[in-house]
């Protein structure tokens, strides 16, 4: 779609990259984070406006076991993060989102956390989503001590000693979280509440502050626990090994659904990520001063990539291609005009998805101001895609020129309906399931819009009146709602939908669960199956007492200790 | 109860996804239903009571008769047909409805509408009547909106026993676990633990 404006908030003339290449799932499932990923803009945010946070109540034992609160103060009103913790059986703990108990949980609050709000939130928050919180929390989550260091940690402190710094890099956190809710479960404070504050317009600020303070948290707990136990002789963590570790996550099939349930809030994920690129590939020349930035960041991230290790051997195998590819990118002579589209056309042609993926996030790293206005369109998800008297048959030419992807394939053949989503009773964990060997397809989610676009295209192809209002198409034949709904927002929000077959043998959801993790800002992906990953957060960002330092949002792709 | 917005939509919308509502018109119904309770009205009360007596012929049965400004719904619920209406409403001017269930649903729908930059006024029947008729004009549905607004920001309040009803009703899209898919459905096998 070269020479379109594919970003709604722009009149640029941008060449934007083509949907039909963008948003096949392979290459979503290629992505990377960028300085508009949703942990960056916050920091940045939080940094920018000098937030300030301070632990206001503390009530743990010498084993750190109890509550505690800190109050952050914004420009916009005051917070409070709220943590428990407590002692928990080995039998008892499990990553899964089916467990029942964790070593800690949490809540954050919109104003300051009364007395009241505490004893109440004690009664419910441990519970999670057995428990019922009010408006006033605005995200519930819990976490869990990482076997590997958590202990590890407190007795080297104790001790007086820091823990091995390699060793901490290569974990990457002291603890993982297994859930994060927010937008009205469980009676939480819905969005646009949260929206309110400008803090929290961005997509996912609430959450990812929230997980952000769990990892100051976690720095303050082995401090704490450590100095039970050691006494005078105790260490505090050091900003080196703190930097070290972010958060972990354990995440499973849940993200998938969000980006197919959510086209226009994905579309502008997704179009203003193609809008940095798109500026940053029609610059002319490229100043001394960027070309020695691009290199020190190209440098960094190649020494990411090295310590970027997985046991998946689809995953590793791609690494190990990205690696090999990287020095040709730093061999590549820059052309003198337009040197950044010449990179990364020759990427196209000469590199893996990976690889290309590697640049697209590199380009943006490089020219923020061509990039951090953009994120303030990337919490759009409102957009009306009204009739306004359009005919069937027009509907019909509208699919055939936009869900052409989906035309293509043959629905019929039993491998391309292979997969049903579906949500389990045990704990309405989102699964994916055989819909020829497993019980349960006819409670299938309604995620393969190509299927549904693709029926809904027959249906208009043998109707006679193709002058008829689809208003009153959908009066006579309501099932196919969702489908026109579908393709009328592909058309308006061309990077609204995955163009490729959601419910096919070929589908791996590990893609799509990258994809909506490199929105996060999530480093060292790193699948477990075809469906399930781990990833860290936060890992190198900067710590609660290094928001004000200058290079504090220069964290892309972190180079951690030596492994 | 003490509820939100999000969590009634999502109850409503599983509910009716569950009785096997039309693809599409869950959703919509769903987020009528938070809507018409965070504007004080019963949606969760019309919606249970709906889902009681519904077979799946009632909800994904469309209008029968569309002519000169005049529709028999035949019976349908505007759970599910109110937004299709009012579009075709916003589409060609006032249109009259014979037989339709559930009319107060469509006020959300035409609130909807206004947003969207078609003002629609719907007169709702009498108590027992089922002839509403949606003409362009009004205002938006503005004071609606403002409870609406103020619900979202301070959490709103359900009837207890009209949420358990729809509740349980949601259930009906959950599938039972079995052993593989509690192996293999979610990919991380039995534990993914650290």
């Amino acid at each position: 779609m070269s020479g379109s404006s594919l970003h709604h908030n722009t009149h640029e003339r941008l060449d934007m990259r083509d949907p039909r290449k963008v948003m096949r799932l392979e290459r979503l499932g290629a992505f990377f984070p960028t300085r508009l990923s949703f942990m960056r803009t916050l920091v940045r945010m939080m940094a920018r406006e000098r937030w300030r946070f301070e632990r206001t109540a503390c009530d743990w034992d010498d084993d750190g076991f109890g509550h505690a609160v800190w109050t952050i103060e914004t420009p916009h009103g005051v917070l409070s993060f709220v943590a428990f913790s407590n002692d928990l059986a080995p039998e008892d703990r499990t990553d899964r989102v089916i467990a029942e108990r964790w070593d800690a949980s949490f809540a954050l609050l919109d104003g300051e956390a009364s007395d009241d709000d505490i004893a109440r939130l004690k009664e419910h928050v441990p519970r999670q989503e057995a428990g019922r919180v009010s408006a006033k929390e605005l995200v519930l989550s819990r976490a869990n001590k990482s076997v590997r260091l958590f202990a590890y940690v407190c007795e080297c402190l104790a001790e007086g000693r820091q823990p091995d710094i390699g060793k901490l890099a290569k974990v990457g956190y002291l603890m993982r979280t297994t859930a994060v809710y927010g937008n009205g479960k469980f009676g939480l404070g819905d969005y646009p509440k949260a929206a309110r504050n400008p803090a929290f317009r961005g997509p996912f600020r609430a959450e990812m502050l929230l997980v952000f303070l769990v990892r100051n948290f976690q720095f303050e707990l082995v401090n704490h626990i450590a100095r039970a136990r050691g006494g005078d002789k105790a260490a505090s963590l050091s900003s080196d090994c703190a930097a070290a570790l972010g958060i972990g996550n354990s995440t499973g099939l849940g993200m998938a659904p969000f980006i197919v349930r959510h086209p226009i809030l994905f579309h502008h994920w997704i179009a203003g990520r193609e809008t940095a690129l798109a500026r940053v590939r029609g610059v002319q020349r490229a100043t001394p001063e960027k070309i020695e930035r691009f290199d020190a960041l190209l440098a960094r991230g190649a020494r990411h990539v090295a310590q970027w290790t997985v046991e998946d051997t689809r995953q590793m195998a791609r690494i190990r291609v990205l690696r090999a590819e990287l020095p040709q990118i730093k061999a590549r002579a820059l052309s003198k005009q337009s040197p950044w589209d010449d990179l990364y056309r020759w990427s196209e042609n000469q590199l893996s998805l990976e690889a290309q993926e590697f640049i697209v996030a590199l380009l943006i790293e490089t020219y923020p101001e061509l990039a951090d206005d953009l994120e303030d369109a990337m919490g759009i998800s409102d957009g009306n895609v009204l009739l306004r008297g359009l005919t069937v048959g027009r509907l019909k030419d509208l699919i055939e020129a936009h869900y052409d992807w989906a035309l293509d394939i043959a629905f019929d053949e039993p491998a391309n309906r292979q997969f049903f989503w579906y949500y389990s009773e045990d704990k309405e964990e989102p699964r994916l399931g055989d819909r020829y060997s497993e019980p349960g397809a006819e409670r299938e989610m309604r995620l393969g819009m190509g299927l549904y676009v693709s029926q809904l295209h027959a249906r208009l192809a043998k109707m006679d009146d193709g002058a008829g209002l689809v208003s009153a198409f959908l009066l006579r034949e309501p099932h196919w709602r969702l489908a026109v709904q579908r393709a009328l927002t592909a058309v308006r929000f061309p990077y609204s939908e995955i163009r490729d077959n959601t419910i096919g043998s070929e589908l791996l959801a590990i893609d799509m669960l990258r994809c909506k993790l490199s929105f996060f800002g999530a480093t060292k992906f790193d699948p477990r199956s075809d469906k399930w990953t781990r990833i860290t957060m936060y890992q190198g960002a900067p710590l609660i007492d290094d928001l004000q330092r200058p290079d504090a949002d220069d964290w892309w792709l972190p180079v951690l200790a030596d492994e | 109860m003490n509820t939100a917005f999000d969590e009634v939509r999502k109850i409503a919308f599983r509910a009716l996804d569950g009785a096997g509502a039309p693809a599409g018109t869950d959703e919509d119904g769903g987020w009528a239903c938070a809507w018409l309770e965070a504007a004080e009205y019963p949606g969760l009360k019309v919606l249970a009571d709906r889902l009681d007596q519904a077979t799946p012929e009632h909800l994904t049965a469309g209008v029968s008769e569309i002519r000169d400004g005049a529709v028999d719904a035949g019976g349908a619920s505007a759970i599910c047909l109110g937004g299709a209406l009012v579009e075709l409403a916003a589409e060609t001017g006032a249109i009259d409805i014979r037989n339709l269930n559930d009319p107060i649903y469509l006020l959300a729908f035409a609130a909807r509408q206004a947003k969207h930059g078609s003002s629609m006024t719907v007169d709702l029947p009498s108590e027992a009547g089922r002839e509403v008729r949606i003409s362009p004009g009004g205002d938006g549905y503005a004071e609606l909106e403002a409870k609406v607004h103020t619900a979202v920001v301070n959490g709103m309040t359900a009837d207890d026993e009209a949420y358990d009803r729809v509740y349980a009703y949601s259930r009906a899209i959950l599938v039972p676990q079995t052993e593989q898919s509690l192996l293999s459905g979610a990919g991380a096998g039995l534990t993914d633990n650290d």
